[in-house]
């Protein structure tokens, strides 16, 4: 029997020298979205991190499987070579990096040897095609990268990389917050056109309205640091008529 | 060519003529030479053909550098009334082995021209950098004059730029942007002092410093609006970036108001590598060092990205190694 395509085993992490994450278990197989729900502060962003190697967020014990190998020690860049992806909830700008220079470096640093050399006229088509499917303006390619960038650009922008880079695995932090109507509409068609039977999605949201468009295999409640309850595509619902209270209880 | 002597130097013809072939003055107009001195004046644009364009005016490769050897140099520019010019001025010239540069511009921009000036001080090319490199410029901005300045500063064992603006003229607006770049144990010191002497004028100052190893950058900025000069806009911003424990930087931007009908702002940052940037670019791919470089180029772009001559920009950036060979770093 092959491995699932992601894994995460008894997840344990401190941030700054308080314990965050206590003890996450959760199995993402080929083709599923997994929904993580849950109040602020109970450690989602915190597990997003952890999972792509942010340096500040520190494992205590636990693991990380990817397609079955543990990627737990490995640097973010390994990370992303080997095809996760996260999309951050609070891009960073850079300023003075375009964002077609950023794009070039990273498709160059996770798509070389993976998925074939683009030439470049294949990229700048490729990139182009991604860009239109987003309404995305071609003068956003010379622009500093999400500096200035309004919460639906920066979100199309996270959109757009996860299109080019092709990850195996992306966990979605909050994508849909900071988005207008017609741009969560935009993005979460983008996002859900993406799925496919060899993919896998964790996404992290506090309402359904993403899920509307990204219809979730199984749905996680995560309070303290770890999952309290997991169902089907009907407990979000549930959450959102209800809250979280009787899940507490 | 005539070779320069220790006491008062005589510029022959032949050097003049020289002068005026590498430095492309066509468009220009010689004003005469002294000792260790001389000057050009733009033509004023309804004389010239090619007004819409920024005039050219390169000294790259100056005669006269070879004179400033030892010695110094006072150089005079003219922009007249409504003309539009572009100058750079690029060195010292590494080949001519010197170690000590002073360099006096005075610089008139009459009413309603425009320049845009890059002054690069340059001595990165340089195998032992016992270079100390020195120059002051001062401009004087009339009626609806506009300066679009570029100061940058890379290589010397001290170098010193320092930089007074007069906005004289109603209307009058400068745009300044400084970048020194530092290394080894140089010392690099950048000083803008803007005055606002009438009413409706306008000046923007940002200077941004890269340092590492033991370098050591100054920055000295003063904006000055006099009691008559109402209704002035003026804002500085200095932005530091630390590559090293050992680097350092002093940092005094000032601001004298002595009327209350301006809008103005100052600040300074001080900073070393974002972790949170270098996370951004590593999720993407991009390993450690490539992340720090892209980071550390992009801080010293934004200073670059202002130059409008093209060809000035990409000689600056190449310089600079911000661009390599057939292609910008950002080409896309």
């Amino acid at each position: 029997m092959s491995a699932p395509l992601f894994e995460i085993k008894d997840l344990h992490v401190e941030v700054e020298g308080k314990k965050v994450l206590n003890g996450v278990n959760l199995t993402v197989a080929a083709g599923e979205v997994h929904a993580v729900m849950g109040r602020n502060g109970t450690g989602k962003t915190t597990l997003a991190y952890t999972l792509m190697g942010h340096p500040r967020y520190h494992v205590l014990s636990g693991k990380i499987f990817l397609q079955g190998e543990e990627i737990t020690a490995l640097s973010p860049e390994e990370r992303a070579r080997k095809r996760l992806f996260l999309a951050f909830q609070y891009p960073v700008a850079i300023p003075g990096v375009t964002v077609a220079s950023f794009l070039r470096a990273s498709l160059k640093a996770v798509r070389a040897g993976n998925n074939g050399d683009l030439q470049p006229t294949q990229l700048r088509a490729v990139i182009k095609e991604e860009m239109k499917k987003l309404n995305i303006p071609d003068a956003f390619m010379t622009r500093s990268l999400n500096e200035g960038f309004s919460g639906g650009e920066k979100k199309r922008l996270e959109t757009l990389q996860l299109r080019l880079l092709q990850p195996k695995m992306a966990v979605l932090d909050e994508t849909d917050s900071g988005l207008d109507i017609d741009a969560l509409k935009i993005v979460s068609e983008n996002l859900q056109s993406y799925r496919s039977p060899e993919r896998g999605m964790l996404v992290i949201t506090h309402y359904q309205r993403m899920l509307n468009y990204i219809k979730p295999d199984v749905v996680h409640v995560f309070g303290g640091g770890k999952i309290l309850k997991t169902g089907g595509a009907e407990l979000a619902l549930k959450l959102e008529e209800q809250g979280y209270d009787w899940i507490m209880q | 060519m005539t070779t320069p002597s220790t006491g008062a130097l005589s510029l022959s013809a032949d050097l003049a003529e020289l002068f005026q072939k590498s430095a492309r003055l066509e468009g220009f107009k010689f004003l005469g030479l002294s000792d260790l001195t001389w000057g050009i004046e733009a033509k004023p644009a309804s004389t010239h053909s090619s007004v819409q364009e920024p005039l050219p005016l390169v000294f790259q490769n100056d005669p006269f550098a070879e004179l400033a050897r030892q010695q110094g140099q006072i150089k005079t520019v003219v922009i007249p009334v409504g003309a539009e010019a572009h100058l750079f001025e690029k060195g010292p010239d590494s080949t001519l082995g010197l170690q000590w540069v002073n360099q006096v511009w005075h610089v008139q921009v009459q009413e309603k021209a425009t320049l845009e000036m890059v002054l690069f001080q340059d001595t990165a090319e340089f195998a032992k950098e016992a270079v100390q490199a020195f120059h002051r410029i001062y401009f004087s901005l009339a009626k609806d004059a506009t300066l679009n300045l570029t100061l940058v500063q890379q290589g010397s064992e001290k170098g010193q730029v320092r930089c007074h603006v007069d906005c004289v003229g109603e209307g009058a607006s400068a745009q300044i942007h400084g970048l020194t770049v530092g290394r080894k144990s140089q010392r690099q010191d950048l000083w803008v002092d803007v005055h606002h002497t009438v009413p409706h004028t306008q000046s923007h100052l940002t200077a941004f410093a890269v340092v590492q190893d033991q370098a050591h950058s100054i920055f000295n900025g003063q904006l000055n609006i006099e009691p008559g000069a109402f209704f002035t806009e003026a804002f500085q911003k200095n932005k530091n970036l630390i590559l090293s424990d050992r680097a350092s930087v002093d940092t005094f931007p000032k601001l004298l108001i002595a009327n209350s009908e301006v809008k103005c702002g100052h600040g300074s940052t001080v900073s070393s590598l974002d972790p949170e940037q270098l996370m951004y670019l590593q999720s993407r791919g991009i390993d450690q060092a490539e992340a720090q470089q892209m980071v550390r180029t992009g801080f010293m772009k934004q200073a670059i990205d202002w130059i409008k001559n093209t060809e000035t920009r990409e000689a600056v950036e190449l310089a600079l190694g911000l661009r390599i060979e057939g292609g910008d770093v950002n080409d896309f």
